[in-house]
């Protein structure tokens, strides 16, 4: 996407808006879901910000920093809910409105691992893992992402990383791989 | 950062733990928000909450549908329908039943003509008629359903009939209606059953007894007979019926006149979509009163010659179907193995 493309967003032209909305609705509904868990949570988030481009479209960045600039509202939107969530609901509740969603609750039994192991984790680091294994984005870039430097941005990555995969190797898990 | 080879790990348990990808209904957002551009008073927060909670609810408010009416001129039927409109009724319904059709383009029909090992559709009426005076009272319901399907396309270039039903939006059925085998007693057509949640593809031969895991594909080169084979990418989390409706950017259809389909007043919505030299054309009839689709047709041309056409007819939305249907595990009398499937490469 090019100056000239967001200028005519700009402009309210519904053909380049569509245009950018297709290169990005995914990444973004990708890194929301990573943060929330839920999908219809994430697709919520990314309709919210895509309303919020509409409505005020002067806020677009240049062309050269509108990826980024994309994915730090999908993230900052995503916590912000994530913590109004937190204040409104217990989290008992929250599980029950996840589980009662045939699709959303889980494709398969990975999905559910990944989701549990996430939910543990501090809302800035699941951010960080999706921009890393999702985007596949380097430190830097993700730096550029957050607005953090790159070193703070590894030192947080290899923190995740390592909480991660504790984790996900729970004792039961740990116990069926010796089993077998 | 050094690279850890179990970075690799995690990357691929991210990739295979992905949202389902839904594509975001643009128009809703540009028809159903003023934008600054239109209107520089727009309170923005009372707005948001409202758009936000329609999405929720899947709920299209009355005035919402006056403002698309009135801006989306093509897209919008005199009746006041969107395809924004249908697709948001499809992700609602909770199970599906269809009939699929293919047809033929520009060759000869199959069925008799290219191989002796398929019945023609008149043979295969006749072998179903044949033994429907002694079929339990279920299995006559299913050939009579079978029976009906195939005399309406008796005359027709028909490549298969297939009987699709869906249950939620990962399970899904499909039973071969035609050809069938060169087989002399009525059994229960072959089917395939898809898992989308544990991504199980399996397929049951009753007249075999047989069940088989579809875990590879073997591709042919037409031109030069050539094969290759590779595991079968893991489907996505759910199934295709519901992602065909989402994929279509509602921007993208052009309106069609309506007209009526058995005793149902329809209006169809266009879109065409084009990969190298085929172009894919596909028109949704969609009934006015349900905004449910009566009818898809799907044109694949190469150039200007047709190449095949499928019809999808005889919709059931909301039906109950029974878990038993979605089984994939092998009854005790069955046997049990790994199988491939086979296709042509274009």
């Amino acid at each position: 996407m090019d100056d000239e493309s967001l200028e005519r967003i700009r402009n309210g032209d519904t053909a380049a808006f569509t245009l950018m909305v297709r290169q990005h609705e995914h990444a973004m509904l990708r890194t929301s879901f990573r943060i929330l868990g839920q999908q219809a949570d994430a697709e919520e988030v990314r309709q919210c910000i895509l309303l919020k481009i509409w409505q005020e479209p002067k806020n677009l960045p240049p062309a050269e920093r509108l990826e980024a600039w994309l994915y730090r509202c999908v993230v900052n939107e995503s916590i912000a809910r994530l913590r109004s969530a937190k204040r409104q609901h217990d989290r008992n509740s929250m599980l029950a409105e996840t589980l009662s969603d045939s699709e959303n609750a889980s494709h398969n039994h990975e999905a559910d691992e990944v989701r549990d192991a996430l939910e543990k984790l501090p809302a800035e680091q699941r951010a960080i893992l999706s921009l890393k294994f999702d985007e596949q984005m380097t430190v830097r870039e993700i730096g550029r992402v957050l607005e953090k430097p790159h070193t703070t941005i590894q030192a947080k990555l290899t923190k995740a990383i390592k909480e991660l995969r504790v984790r996900m190797l729970t004792p039961s898990r740990a116990g069926e791989n010796d089993a077998t | 950062m050094p690279h850890d080879s179990r970075d690799d790990c995690l990357g691929e348990l991210f990739k295979r733990t992905q949202p389902v990808e839904r594509s975001v209904n643009v128009q809703q957002i540009t028809m159903h928000a003023q934008s600054k551009h239109s209107s520089p008073k727009v309170r923005r927060k009372p707005q948001r909450r409202r758009i936000s909670m329609t999405i929720r609810a899947g709920v299209v408010a009355a005035t919402i549908t006056l403002m698309v009416s009135f801006f989306a001129g093509p897209l919008v039927s005199e009746q006041g329908i969107a395809f924004a409109d249908v697709q948001a009724q499809i992700e609602r319904v909770r199970s599906v039943e269809y009939i699929e059709t293919s047809y033929d383009g520009e060759h000869p029909a199959r069925g008799g003509n290219e191989t002796t090992m398929e019945l023609t559709t008149a043979e295969t009426i006749s072998l179903l008629e044949k033994h429907l005076p002694d079929a339990t009272q279920e299995l006559a319901e299913e050939i009579k359903f079978e029976l009906n399907t195939l005399k309406s396309l008796q005359d027709a270039r028909v490549l298969y009939v297939r009987r699709v039903r869906i249950k939620g939006k990962h399970l899904e059925r499909t039973d071969q209606l035609f050809p069938r085998a060169t087989v002399q007693a009525y059994t229960a057509p072959h089917y395939t059953v898809r898992n989308a949640r544990n991504g199980l593809i399996v397929s049951f031969s009753p007249s075999e007894k047989m069940r088989t895991v579809l875990r590879k594909q073997v591709v042919i080169n037409p031109e030069t007979g050539d094969q290759s084979e590779s595991s079968i990418p893991r489907i996505p989390p759910a199934v295709d019926f519901f992602a065909r409706f989402r994929r279509i950017p509602t921007e993208a259809t052009e309106q069609v006149s309506e007209r009526n389909i058995d005793g149902h007043m329809v209006v169809g919505f266009r879109s065409v979509e084009s990969h190298g030299d085929e172009t894919w054309t596909r028109t949704h009839w969609v009934s006015i009163d349900s905004k449910l689709p009566i009818e898809v047709v799907t044109e694949m041309h190469k150039g200007t010659e047709l190449q095949q056409r499928w019809v999808h007819n005889h919709f059931k939305f909301d039906r109950e179907l029974p878990d038993q249907l979605f089984d994939t595990d092998a009854p005790a009398d069955y046997k049990s193995e790994d199988g491939k499937i086979y296709g042509y490469s274009r």
